[in-house]
């Protein structure tokens, strides 16, 4: 690896080699600065379950309130074309941990578990000396690991990993440990700021992962009667029942399609509130001017688009995540949207190019530090969506290549593959495989090919 | 009218009042599907939420209509448990039989144990010892004892069950050692 610990040979070349330069006058001083540890920023990363990218104020939702995720936006990058590559909870959040797709780190559904072997963000970073720290929902089949570079694993194992609402048990470095806060939003974000905010000579790294807005969507007791008379601005082919007919139920959504997307309004704004109160610790902590913050979600969700419910399928509601980057100091011009495409594998190498690292060849996401730089770097051309059957979810295996105009569907099993027209069609409704022009689909196929096979084009 | 031929009709009785169930089931699973929002976009709330509604209460509460039909004409309790059964064990194939458009057959038949169906199977369970239980109160003779403690024991452990499949930690443990069992399996 590129991180590799510094020999006691090196250093007394390093020595010597200082000496020489402090005594000839040819002392690199900005060059040796900027590989002082304490230059490094901190790092924060908001990870949330199920959250749609346009269910935030700033991107339009009709009555959902997100002031402190708006100002995130408005002091940073909001990347309208975010993508997950995989559409569900652990091979998602494992994208994000490894910037590799789920066929490469081997968290292909929430059934197979996570490889020891996988190297993290977090652990390349410890190695360049940040303080690390998991805090929240890991959720990966498998026990909970021995995460290699993390200084402090909070997080729970309560519901099969899915943690719950209220009064989740805790799991603090390996022990069992009750929450002080009844709301787990809440108690999260304590821990965050109780991590974030300790005296400590290295630059930190936080990655904190919310249960929020998973269901089943309890929000904190002041917020139940909120939006209780608010139109609900679902689709047109969305119904009641949506959420417990063919096979529907195994989402966990037994009830009236409204009173659950009621309720998913609520806690997305109860986690504005606690996003909110960390931001404003970070700014009375004086730390906000030296800390990168991201804020994104591992999957979409469907409120009755395409008459579905949950996530998974390739279609837009679901494959879209909100993703948006605060860096100051490093963003040219700040509170801009950018149009580029980019995916959950991206984070990994974005932080550590951030930090100095290469990420090397095993990472297949790209950094989008460039775009943050400069607004007209341009990004990718295409990218690959895979699903692998996730029993017993109705859902077959999928594979699929995204255009930035385009999306080609192929399904495992007997459904046929579809083919949608993005700026024209935005909403997927007419599969253009009965009129498509064979070369166009040949070149699809062949670019699908290529990214299963290379990760890349 | 014989004996014979009055214990058929009765017995004929029970399972038009089954198949009518089934009927309904079958009926709304088919008429829920529709493509309402291409066909008649204005139709597609109303019908997709009436026909969602008669298909999980066919489902669900049959056998209170099939149960109490059939005995209380003098069906024979098992020609009873045979019409309650039909409705949800038809379903259970028909989703067996959809899911192998995403599953291998092995994986579609596990798939038919899901913990919904039993369930459905613990309710139907819990309605007929419900009904059964009610029946033998109602057709005691005075001072005869009402023999109701079989069928009470049944509501009772079929709504247990049902607990368990269903709502035990919002179903969420049984539901993780069915997906455990699967992950044994294959």
């Amino acid at each position: 690896m590129s991180e590799k610990p510094i020999s006691r040979r090196d250093v007394l070349k390093l020595m010597a080699g200082a000496s020489l330069a402090g005594a000839t006058g040819l002392f690199p001083g900005p060059l040796f600065a900027a590989r002082q540890k304490n230059a490094l920023p901190n790092i924060v990363f908001i990870l949330t379950d199920d959250h749609r990218a346009d269910h935030l104020g700033c991107t339009g939702h009709p009555f959902l309130k997100t002031p402190h995720l708006d100002r995130l936006a408005g002091e940073g990058v909001l990347f309208e074309n975010a993508f997950v590559t995989t559409s569900l909870c652990s091979p998602s959040r494992a994208s994000f941990l490894t910037g590799q797709y789920a066929h490469t780190h081997g968290v292909r559904n929430n059934l197979t578990p996570w490889q020891n072997e996988n190297v993290t963000f977090l652990e390349r970073l410890k190695r360049v000396g940040y303080d690390t720290g998991f805090i929240g929902k890991w959720h990966m089949p498998g026990r909970l690991p021995q995460l290699r570079g993390v200084d402090e694993f909070v997080t729970f194992t309560a519901r099969g990993g899915q943690g719950q609402y209220w009064d989740c048990p805790l799991i603090v470095n390996g022990k069992q440990t009750p929450s002080n806060k009844r709301y787990i939003t809440d108690e999260l974000t304590d821990r965050a700021m109780a991590f974030a905010g300790r005296d400590r000579q290295n630059p930190f790294c936080l990655y904190l992962s919310l249960k929020a807005a998973h269901h089943d969507w309890l929000p904190p007791e002041e917020l139940k009667g909120l939006y209780a008379d608010a139109a609900l601005p679902l689709a047109p082919e969305a119904d009641t029942w949506v959420t417990m007919t063919n096979g529907a139920m195994f989402a966990g959504t037994a009830g009236p399609l409204q009173y659950h997307y009621r309720n998913y309004c609520r806690v997305l704004t109860a986690v504005d509130h606690y996003v909110g109160r960390f931001l404003d610790f970070l700014d009375k902590k004086g730390l906000a001017d030296n800390t990168i913050v991201i804020y994104a979600g591992d999957n979409g969700y469907f409120w009755g688009e395409h008459r579905l419910i949950d996530k998974r399928w390739a279609y837009e509601e679901s494959i879209r995540v909100p993703f948006i980057v605060r860096a100051p100091g490093l963003i040219r011009g700040p509170g801009r949207r950018a149009g580029q495409m980019v995916l959950n594998i991206d984070l990994a190498p974005t932080l550590l190019e951030i930090a100095g690292i290469k990420p090397g060849p095993a990472i297949e996401g790209q950094s989008i530090l460039p775009i943050l730089k400069s607004p007209g770097t341009p990004g990718r051309e295409a990218w690959l969506y895979e699903y692998f059957s996730d029993f017993p979810y109705n859902v077959p295996g999928i594979d699929a290549v995204r255009t930035k105009d385009r999306i080609y569907i192929e399904y495992q099993g007997r459904c046929p593959p579809e083919l949608y027209d993005l700026e024209a069609d935005p909403r997927q409704r007419k599969n253009l495989m009965d009129r498509v022009d064979a070369r166009e689909l040949t070149g699809l196929r062949d670019m699908l090919a290529t990214l299963k096979r290379e990760g890349r084009l | 009218m014989t004996a014979v031929a009055g214990s058929k009709r009765r017995q004929f009785g029970c399972w038009i009042a089954g198949a009518a169930v089934l009927l309904m089931m079958a009926a709304a699973k088919v008429l829920y599907n529709m493509p309402w929002p291409e066909l008649a976009p204005a139709l597609h709330q109303p019908a997709a939420f009436i026909f969602a509604l008669l298909l999980n209460v066919s489902i669900v509460f049959g056998p209170s209509v099939i149960y109490p039909l059939g005995r209380f004409r003098g069906a024979a309790p098992r020609i009873c448990i045979m019409a309650c059964l039909l409705t949800p064990v038809v379903w259970n194939i028909w989703e067996i039989i959809r899911v192998t458009a995403y599953f291998s057959v092995a994986e579609s038949l596990y798939y038919g144990l899901n913990p919904l169906f039993l369930g459905a199977l613990a309710f139907t369970a819990a309605q007929m010892g419900f009904w059964e239980a009610v029946y033998r109160v109602r057709r005691k003779e005075p001072g005869e004892k009402a023999h109701a403690a079989g069928p009470i024991f049944i509501v009772l452990a079929s709504l247990a069950l049902v607990y368990v499949f269903c709502f035990w930690a919002m179903g969420q443990h049984w539901f993780y050692l069915y997906q455990a069992g699967y992950k044994a399996l294959f």
